[in-house]
């Protein structure tokens, strides 16, 4: 609030500056993609860890949540040495012209890996919310697993799908360490556009604070603006499933 | 027609069957057990949820290695269940849409069905709105609609008041002759059993232990186990000496008992508490006994005597007192016996 309330007379010229408003609507797309992956990905296999027991399984849910136990700044050491060193299938990866650094792609995998732990601890929590038997009930009316899950599971949990795809959402926004390994720029509409996040950092150490609060502000009020219209519809399509 | 023929599967520590058990059209069978005896197991086997060793065997066909979306067996599952995101009318059709049926035709299908079970007037509702006869009815309604081949109950009535019970026990006796179809119901309550079934499977550890008609469940059990589950609250361990057309027991705890069974070796002498007579009067010292617990019930009183050598539990129309001292008086006619392997 105080980063806001300092930051008021500004937040306008900010939002005119047409390199921030770049690395705003880059910084959106690569959040958008983190969480329609989390989405679309996260849920069958949150399903997958709610429901069935497997091999390893310990060291799968170790996995997931491996972004939120080390700093981000090595996940993107991950990438860079999955993606474009000399080791690994890095080589394989270069020839077929799978550039990750600086790209937009790059960048979704990054903040993909880093996102993906919350909202899929909350689909995960959700599904084991769900009776069982629901499922079991309408595989015995005829329906497949695979439609069962889209037709059964997915509705009753909406909300929590609804809320783990605006977590991250919002992860990926806020992501700074990894990007700075991996998208520091990336290619975006023909020009080099940074995160917004990395822009801020990049004001903060060209301009000093007072040049870095008023994007700060600007971006705080973007992503208030954008969750409050986000609840505001989650909210009526509630009223409407009633 | 269902069979089961070996069926055996274990889960954790737990290990259902080996059950072999079939189901004849429209038959209603009661398959009753204690909880955790593995009823409710033995109905999700059925369906297909566990995979299991044995064969399912469904009108000739071995259904064994099907999915629950194959096998075209319906199921109610214990815990209310409905797809809360459609109305009624959703969830009765939910079958249908899946096997592509018109619209025009599943909205009349549905619209049948929900008047047979006295729900038409919930179509429009929103199913999370329903009560638990409301979500019973529509649970029926929806399985129902398929045409299965065999509907599996599970504790239908478990989570129903009386009064709503009483309304689903009519429908529910009416299934197998109005849809044509075998019913298996689980259940640990033993009037819901007698009340409904054709025949009584009693299951044990994950066994069935003894099957037949209610009758002879009910009236002489061959297993202490459905004895104790059928309301023969007194069972004890003694032997007995046949004396031509009956039996003198002599039970472990001291006491001599006759019973009219006629039966010569170790056995479990099983006395239903509301058959135990109780007076005031001089009797049998070794049949005298203190008022322990006096618990009011809907039948009368159910008190606890305790003798010098046993605790033996009666169930009386007489108001009596704790602390008071009477004499049990046993018929003859009601000591059944069972042999003790």
């Amino acid at each position: 609030m105080l980063l806001v309330f300092l930051g008021a007379n500004e937040i306008i010229s900010a939002l005119e500056i047409g390199s921030f408003l770049g690395s705003i609507e880059v910084t959106f797309v690569i959040a958008t993609a983190a969480a329609g992956f989390a989405v679309i990905v996260g849920t069958p296999f949150a399903y997958l860890l709610a429901r069935h027991d497997f091999r390893f399984k310990e060291i799968v849910d170790a996995i997931v949540d491996l972004p939120i136990m080390i700093p981000h700044v090595i996940v993107g050491i991950m990438i860079v040495l999955a993606f474009a060193s000399s080791s690994g299938l890095s080589p394989f990866f270069q020839a077929i012209g799978f550039n990750v650094i600086d790209t937009l792609l790059g960048a979704i995998i990054a903040v993909i890996f880093l996102s993906a732990t919350y909202p899929i601890r909350i689909f995960e929590g959700a599904i084991r919310q769900v009776d069982p038997d629901v499922e079991l009930t309408a595989r015995t009316l005829g329906a497949t697993p695979q439609f069962t899950f889209i037709h059964v599971v997915i509705p009753k949990i909406w909300r929590s799908v609804a809320n783990g795809a605006i977590i991250a959402w919002a992860r990926a926004v806020a992501e700074v360490g990894a990007l700075l390994v991996v998208a520091y720029y990336v290619l975006f509409n023909g020009s080099l556009v940074s995160p917004a996040s990395i822009y801020i950092y990049e004001a903060y150490e060209g301009l000093g604070l007072a040049g870095a609060l008023k994007f700060s502000a600007a971006l705080v009020v973007v992503i208030f603006a954008v969750f409050i219209v986000y609840r505001v519809i989650l909210r009526y399509a509630r009223k409407m499933k009633r | 027609m269902l069979e089961l023929i070996d069926i055996s599967l274990t889960l954790g520590n737990f290990n259902l069957g080996p059950i072999s058990l079939s189901i004849n059209p429209r038959e209603y069978l009661i398959v009753i057990g204690r909880t955790g005896s593995g009823k409710t197991t033995l109905l999700k086997t059925i369906v297909g949820a566990y995979s299991s060793k044995g064969r399912v065997i469904l009108e000739d066909q071995d259904i064994t290695a099907e999915p629950p979306e194959k096998r075209n067996i319906g199921y109610v599952s214990q815990s209310f269940v409905s797809f809360d995101h459609l109305d009624v009318n959703g969830n009765i059709e939910f079958g249908l849409r899946i096997r592509d049926i018109p619209k025009e035709e599943r909205v009349q299908l549905a619209k049948q069905i929900a008047a047979e079970l006295g729900i038409e007037y919930l179509l429009n509702r929103s199913a999370r709105t329903l009560s638990g006869g409301e979500q019973q009815r529509l649970s029926l309604a929806r399985a129902l609609i398929t045409n299965p081949k065999v509907l599996l109950l599970d504790e239908p009535l478990s989570m129903l008041d009386p009064e709503t019970k009483r309304t689903i026990i009519r429908i529910l006796k009416a299934i197998p002759a109005r849809y044509n179809v075998p019913v298996i119901h689980v259940t640990h309550e033993w009037d819901e059993a007698y009340t409904l079934a054709d025949r009584i499977a009693v299951m044990d550890q994950g066994k069935i232990i003894e099957a037949g008609v209610p009758e002879k469940i009910f009236d002489q059990p061959a297993n202490r186990h459905t004895a104790k589950l059928v309301g023969f609250e007194n069972i004890f361990k003694g032997k007995a000496t046949s004396n031509g057309s009956a039996s003198e027991v002599q039970l472990e705890n001291g006491l001599r008992l006759a019973s009219s069974t006629n039966y010569s070796g170790p056995v479990y002498a099983c006395i239903r508490p509301e058959k135990i007579k109780i007076s005031n009067n001089q009797g049998r010292d070794d049949l005298k006994g203190r008022i322990e617990e006096v618990f009011r019930e809907q039948s009368g009183y159910r008190i606890i005597i305790s003798t010098k050598n046993f605790e033996i539990t009666v169930i009386t129309k007489d108001k009596l007192v704790k602390g008071e001292v009477v004499v049990v008086t046993i018929p003859k006619e009601s000591v059944h016996l069972i042999p003790a392997m």
